[in-house]
């Protein structure tokens, strides 16, 4: 695998093939991050690619002092462009619920390793998230899984921070509600 | 219950980080046609701007066809006065008697500038001689186009008895055709009636000669004419020669060429513009500048000038970086006000003119050495406008970074001071400032200058 150094240099002036390299190697990673909050896949992707593209425009910014914990941080600068777009994309679509359900062909095959039903889980832990409604599921992934203050909350969505606190407890309060429905159906299937 | 929420959002942390996301639609081909488009999108504005800011160069263009006019017409005044003198004195009817008894006294004065000039540009001996006999007649006897000069003026003054009238205008002329002779010889004389050599003829005695003649006359029958056709001066003129006194009337005109120091203030109105958008106030540039003239047209300037530019911006061209805004802000314009030094370094080129005046360009390239930078930034955010100052002190140093052009008049107001008007423009060769702008200015110079031989 080539050094992520040496693609970055490349990045830095505009070497196609290494933007391509950090794409590929990194689209993933970005999707699923962008999928928390945007609820219909093609749209995650075009967000995702929007998202490498001010990367890109970009990139003489990022600044790394520490070339060891090189990866380390630029996952996380990245990761934090891919929200903001992310989040954006939700304030341009004024954070209207969005309906239907997620099909199928969206998830990863299924394989026969041990870590399978750990993935069935998390899979069905997502999608709760998703059903949550857009301003709840963000609150929900910014202050849960990505460790945003609420401060930084709702200068990003133009909240107060009372309402991120809200939207907070009310998200915890259905993911608690699907979580405690599940658990009572597996009891009632186990008797 | 904290316990079981703690629980939970490992869970999910976990479920975030693993959860099994098919992320093999990557497609990079949309990604590179995006940065193609905008890179090619910014190409395009930037070569369109490039075009705009060329626009400039037009508000030069009537100062060179008013100056191509002013020095066509000084020519064409000087060829018409030459052929006017010309024509006077070959034309047999401008002796018709039109003024009483003195027929070509108005044609004194055109006669006296040439016959100035010759006399000043003689290089030969010559001799003011008031010859034998009752006429009193006043001849020049000269070995030189100089002092023929003078002798046909003088003998056409003579001749129409217009001496006397003009006592101080031949005084002047014999003092001029005296420091002509006296430069090359070392004791001008003349002869007098009798024979004798006296000195140079002086007003006193030309006084005398107009008295007690009531007619003077040059020497115009064909027997005593002298047999060099330039020699020849005649009632109707015939045989004079002009054309070696124009050459003789161009050499003056240049003289030899001393390489010249000049130090000059320097002041002027300053507009400043970004990508040619609206302009805020109006600056101001003020210094001093040194200019060596090491060839006749040629001339290499440099100095230092205070300047203060105002200027506005729309926020697309303003460098976001410095400003450390909230993210999700968006910067609608800013306007604001640069104290800097500006160093320039110009070549100059006389291009037409005299040592009385001159019009030349100028071109070359000015640094920038930030001194104060002060914006006002009107930004929105979450559709919410704000907006705030900005000041930064000695923030950057632009070296080589703005492009001059300039086009001007220079006037001389004595022997070494000099003042000049130069209507100039300023263009971006790469963007300055800590907003990265790319500033451009127009305004006029005007300098008053002390040259050093």
């Amino acid at each position: 695998m080539e050094d992520l150094h040496s693609i970055m240099e490349g990045c830095l002036i505009n070497d196609h093939k290494c933007q391509k390299k950090l794409y590929e190697r990194y689209y993933g990673y970005a999707l699923k991050v962008v999928f928390r909050y945007i609820y219909r896949y093609e749209k995650a992707t075009d967000v995702v690619n929007d998202a490498f593209v001010k990367i890109f425009r970009s990139f003489k910014k990022f600044e790394c002092p520490e070339r060891e914990n090189l990866e380390k941080i630029w996952m996380g600068w990245m990761k934090r462009i891919m929200i903001n777009t992310a989040i954006d994309e939700l304030r341009r679509s004024n954070m209207l619920p969005e309906i239907g359900g997620l099909p199928d062909h969206i998830w990863e095959v299924q394989d026969k390793s041990q870590a399978a039903d750990a993935k069935i889980l998390y899979k069905e832990l997502i999608a709760k998230v998703k059903n949550l409604p857009p301003s709840y599921r963000a609150a929900f992934n910014m202050y849960i899984i990505d460790g945003y203050s609420h401060q930084e909350i709702s200068e990003k969505l133009g909240i107060s921070v009372g309402t991120s606190k809200s939207n907070l407890a009310k998200a915890r309060m259905q993911l608690k509600n699907f979580l405690d429905k599940d658990l009572q159906e597996a009891d009632i299937c186990s008797l | 219950m904290q316990p079981l929420d703690d629980d939970m959002e490992d869970l999910f942390k976990r479920a975030a980080e693993e959860y099994p996301l098919d992320t093999s639609g990557a497609d990079w081909n949309k990604v590179k046609q995006e940065l193609h488009h905008e890179k090619g999108v910014v190409a395009e504005e930037v070569s369109r701007k490039r075009d705009y800011r060329f626009l400039w160069l037009l508000f030069l263009l009537p100062i060179g066809f008013i100056c191509g006019r002013y020095i066509g017409n000084d020519k064409m005044a000087a060829s018409v006065e030459t052929n006017r003198t010309v024509d006077i004195q070959s034309d047999p009817a401008n002796n018709t008697p039109s003024l009483g008894s003195n027929p070509k006294i108005g044609n004194v004065e055109s006669r006296k500038k040439e016959s100035e000039t010759e006399a000043i540009a003689g290089n030969g001996k010559g001799e003011v001689t008031k010859s034998a006999g009752s006429s009193n007649e006043v001849n020049l006897i000269s070995g030189s186009k100089a002092i023929k000069g003078v002798k046909m003026s003088k003998a056409s003054l003579a001749g129409e008895g217009a001496l006397a009238v003009n006592t101080a205008l031949i005084t002047k002329r014999k003092k001029l055709a005296g420091k002509s002779l006296s430069s090359q010889t070392s004791a001008p004389k003349s002869i007098n009636a009798t024979g004798e050599e006296s000195p140079t003829t002086t007003t006193a005695d030309l006084d005398k000669a107009t008295a007690s003649s009531t007619q003077s006359q040059v020497i115009t029958d064909s027997s005593k004419k002298e047999n060099t056709p330039e020699n020849v001066v005649t009632k109707n003129g015939e045989g004079l020669s002009t054309p070696p006194a124009s050459k003789e009337t161009k050499n003056i005109k240049k003289p030899p060429f001393k390489k010249t120091l000049s130090f000059s203030i320097v002041a002027g109105p300053d507009v400043s513009t970004v990508k040619l958008q609206k302009t805020s106030k109006v600056g101001y540039s003020l210094g001093v500048m040194l200019r060596y003239q090491f060839a006749r047209r040629i001339s290499v300037e440099g100095g230092a000038l205070w300047d203060r530019k105002n200027y506005y911006t729309d926020g697309k061209y303003l460098d976001t970086a410095f400003l450390k805004l909230p993210m999700h802000s968006e910067v609608k314009n800013a306007t604001g006000y640069c104290d800097m030094i500006e160093i320039p370094i110009n070549m100059r080129y006389d291009f037409a003119g005299t040592q009385k005046h001159s019009w030349f360009v100028s071109g070359g390239i000015s640094s920038y050495i930030m001194s104060r930078e002060d914006y006002n930034v009107s930004y929105n955010r979450y559709n919410v406008s704000y907006r705030k100052d900005y000041e930064y002190m000695q923030s950057t140093r632009d070296w080589f970074s703005i492009m001059n052009l300039s086009v001007g008049y220079q006037k001389s107001l004595g022997k070494y001071t000099n003042i000049s008007v130069a209507p100039y423009v300023k263009l971006p060769l790469k963007q300055v400032g800590i907003g990265k702008l790319p500033v451009s200015s127009t305004g006029i110079f005007l300098s008053l200058s002390r040259s050093f031989k």
